[in-house]
């Protein structure tokens, strides 16, 4: 299984943002990815506003997991950002967000999309890792906890399998 | 209804494991967390699909999974009694064909 901490990278990791609202804090991404990885600022804020407007990717618990395809991307991009002050967002059980992991994918669907999209909500479902993140006052310290946090497995869990592309339709 | 994404869903009481049926790739296998964050983080992957979803959940936390992921415009999601089928490929191939 791919990990969020596998993809994160250190100058992906922003600490206490601050932003107006939820188009600003889609802009704000944008200008971060342009000036990082050097992919156009318009086209990702565009394409996270586009996916947000189908359906909240405010998943509780002061977390949102914004997530969109972006041409012309060669490999997922995981982008983190601890908002100060929290952001009013269409969230499930109605709490500001504080949290928000990007995933800017090349293609939809894709097995290792939803790896580190189920690996991000198994981090953000263990409150211990809430808590210690929120801990971290820098960008190295909330890294390393992404890449060396370890959920426990439930009894009966299966191992995770790679994709099968060969399954007849 | 035509062809999109069929996806089968085993919903344990501690983890879902899922089975998806598209074009392309073929087909995904994954576990997510059962849990509010877990079920709101499938919603919200499916939600950005720009085609028709069709759903089969069986398992202890298969209504609680239902009602999160709920029924919306091109997406389906049926209760599926675990004594039909089991398993999350199973499920996923009775949303193929029944739905």
């Amino acid at each position: 299984m791919s990990r969020v901490g596998d993809y994160l990278q250190i100058q992906d990791t922003v600490l206490d943002l601050q932003v107006a609202g939820k188009a600003a804090l889609f802009e704000a991404i944008g200008r971060h990815v342009q000036r990082v990885h050097g992919l156009p600022a318009d086209a990702v804020a565009g394409a996270l506003l586009r996916r947000e407007r189908t359906g909240s990717t405010a998943v509780g618990h002061g977390v949102a997991m914004p997530h969109a395809r972006v041409p012309g991307l060669q490999r997922i991009r995981v982008v983190y950002l601890r908002l100060a002050p929290a952001l009013s967002f269409d969230t499930p059980d109605g709490r500001p967000i504080t949290d928000v992991v990007v995933l800017l994918v090349p293609d939809p669907a894709a097995q290792l999309h939803l790896d580190i999209l189920a690996d991000a909500a198994a981090l953000f479902g263990d409150a211990g890792f809430r808590q210690a993140l929120h801990e971290c006052n820098d960008a190295l310290l909330a890294q390393a906890l992404f890449v060396r946090w370890r959920q426990p497995v439930p009894p009966g869990a299966r191992p995770a399998q790679p994709c099968l592309a060969g399954h007849a339709p | 209804m035509n062809a999109g994404l069929c996806v089968g869903v085993e919903a344990g009481s501690e983890r879902l494991e899922l089975v998806l049926l598209g074009a392309k790739p073929r087909m995904c296998r994954v576990g997510f967390p059962s849990n509010s964050i877990g079920w709101a983080a499938v919603r919200g992957f499916l939600a950005g699909h720009h085609q028709p979803v069709r759903i089969a959940v069986a398992g202890v936390a298969a209504l609680g999974f239902a009602l999160a992921v709920g029924n919306a415009q091109d997406r389906r999601v049926l209760i599926v009694a675990p004594t039909v089928v089991k398993s999350a490929l199973e499920l996923a191939l009775h949303a193929k064909n029944n739905l």
